[in-house]
């Protein structure tokens, strides 16, 4: 089966942000013809990785159906505003590490799913300093 | 420490008591032997019961007079600031999402403005403990006096020798876990533990106080601010759970302190908490946990320990936060 001819360009994410900033990015997604768009979304989350499973939290969420996909399909380039929270804060740790990511899903009409990521840190925690 | 054993001794002398009459009325008596003796057997009975009740009530206002001094004064207080700070802490926490709040909400305090709640105290397995060494000497009286018994007769007994010699052991050390678990109970009274602040916030110093009642001499007193990184994952069939210490900050030492029934230990002294730190934090597989503990240590006894956990909330975060 060959793979479906999508990508997804995220612009402007900064790679650092302050709790309550706004966040500004834009993406185009870029498909061949033949592939064909079931539905997008577009948020904002954060999650864990580390030693434990997997938490998400969606801060902002946004999915646009296949009647509202024709400016993506025409690779009309897409704007994101989100509001970002005063918490959690971005932070790695030994075994618990905390992520934020703007994320872009992509529904094929295949079945299948492309997600894109785009990382940033939210706030300025330190790494722990050594046991006193 | 005299007080706690005698109540002990009382408590488990009227269990032997009943114990032993119990298994002479059922082994022993013929229907006449046993109307004539039913009054001495009644007394007794009465008699080892008061015992029982004597000495669990001994144990229990021991228990109090060292525990419950410090926490009365403030209860009445408390429960009117309670639901104020609830809600206080309530607000902050729609601001600050995945800050969990404390398992059990500080109250008002008495020298700084809150009082942190601290870890429970075992009770549930002073009464187990309890429990177990009172069954465990009922029932090697009653076998001992079946096999003294048998020492009567040609027929000796020896599966009820051979029984007590199997429990002996078991009820010794019960009964030492017992009286170890009480005289722990007894020898520490609830700490208490207050702050100028809560939630913490990074980058800010507080102030702490530290109340120890009890009735020892402990050798060592440690106060530690500790942060420890929790992560919940599927290994197989089974749930795991790994915590790790991250971070340990000593933030008082004494040693040599002599703690009365009358007069608790009490100190203070300061929290800072570095700015930048990560804030308290809760997902449902992986967590960020802020606590001070109370570390003591006292000559022949094992060591206590109580947890305080602390809401750490970040300063940059704080500083949005609407007034």
């Amino acid at each position: 089966m060959s793979r479906p001819q999508v990508s997804c360009n995220i612009k402007d994410v900064e790679a650092h942000y302050h709790p309550g900033d706004l966040l500004l990015c834009s993406y185009s997604l870029d498909q061949d013809t033949e592939t064909e768009l079931t539905a997008v979304e577009t948020s904002v989350i954060w999650y864990t990785s580390g030693k434990g499973s997997e938490d998400v939290g969606v801060h902002f969420f946004e999915r646009r159906q296949q009647a509202e996909l024709e400016e993506i399909n025409r690779h009309v380039t897409q704007r994101l505003t989100v509001r970002l929270p005063n918490t959690p804060l971005s932070f790695d740790g030994r075994i618990v590490n905390l992520n934020w990511c703007v994320r872009i899903r992509v529904f094929l009409a295949d079945g299948r799913q492309l997600t894109f990521d785009e990382p940033f840190r939210l706030g300025a925690i330190e790494r722990f300093p050594e046991e006193l | 420490m005299i007080e706690v054993l005698f109540a002990t001794a009382l408590l488990l002398a009227g269990v032997i008591l009943i114990a032993v009459n119990v298994t002479f009325a059922v082994l022993f008596s013929t229907p006449n032997a046993f109307h004539t003796s039913t009054m001495a057997f009644v007394l007794q009975l009465i008699l080892g019961a008061a015992m029982i009740v004597v000495g669990s009530l001994r144990m229990v206002a021991t228990l109090w007079k060292v525990g419950a001094s410090v926490e009365r004064r403030g209860a009445i207080v408390n429960r009117a600031g309670e639901i104020e700070l609830f809600n206080e802490v309530r607000k902050r926490r729609e601001d600050l999402p995945t800050i969990p709040l404390v398992p059990r909400p500080p109250q008002r305090g008495q020298t700084l403005r809150y009082r942190l709640l601290g870890s429970k105290r075992n009770s549930w397995g002073l009464i187990l403990a309890g429990g177990l060494a009172m069954a465990l000497s009922a029932l090697v009286t009653i076998v001992a006096i079946t096999a003294i018994d048998s020492l009567k007769s040609t027929d000796v007994d020896w599966t009820a020798f051979t029984v007590i010699l199997v429990l002996s052991l078991p009820t010794a050390w019960a009964i030492y876990r017992f009286v170890r678990q009480l005289m722990k109970l007894a020898g520490l009274g609830p700490t208490q533990l207050e702050t100028s602040a809560h939630p913490i916030v990074a980058g800010e110093t507080i102030q702490l106080s530290l109340t120890q009642p009890g009735r020892l001499r402990l050798t060592l007193l440690d106060v530690l601010l500790v942060c420890e990184e929790e992560a919940t994952y599927d290994q197989g069939t089974n749930i795991r759970t790994e915590k790790v210490v991250v971070h340990q900050q000593r933030l008082f030492r004494k040693r040599g302190i002599s703690v009365k029934p009358n007069e608790p230990f009490q100190d203070q002294f300061e929290l800072q908490l570095p700015r930048g730190v990560m804030h308290s934090f809760k997902s449902a597989n992986n967590r960020i946990q802020w606590k001070i503990v109370v570390h003591a240590r006292a000559k022949g006894w094992p060591e206590f320990e109580r947890t305080f956990v602390i809401s750490v909330h970040p300063s940059i975060a704080t500083e949005k936060v609407p007034a």
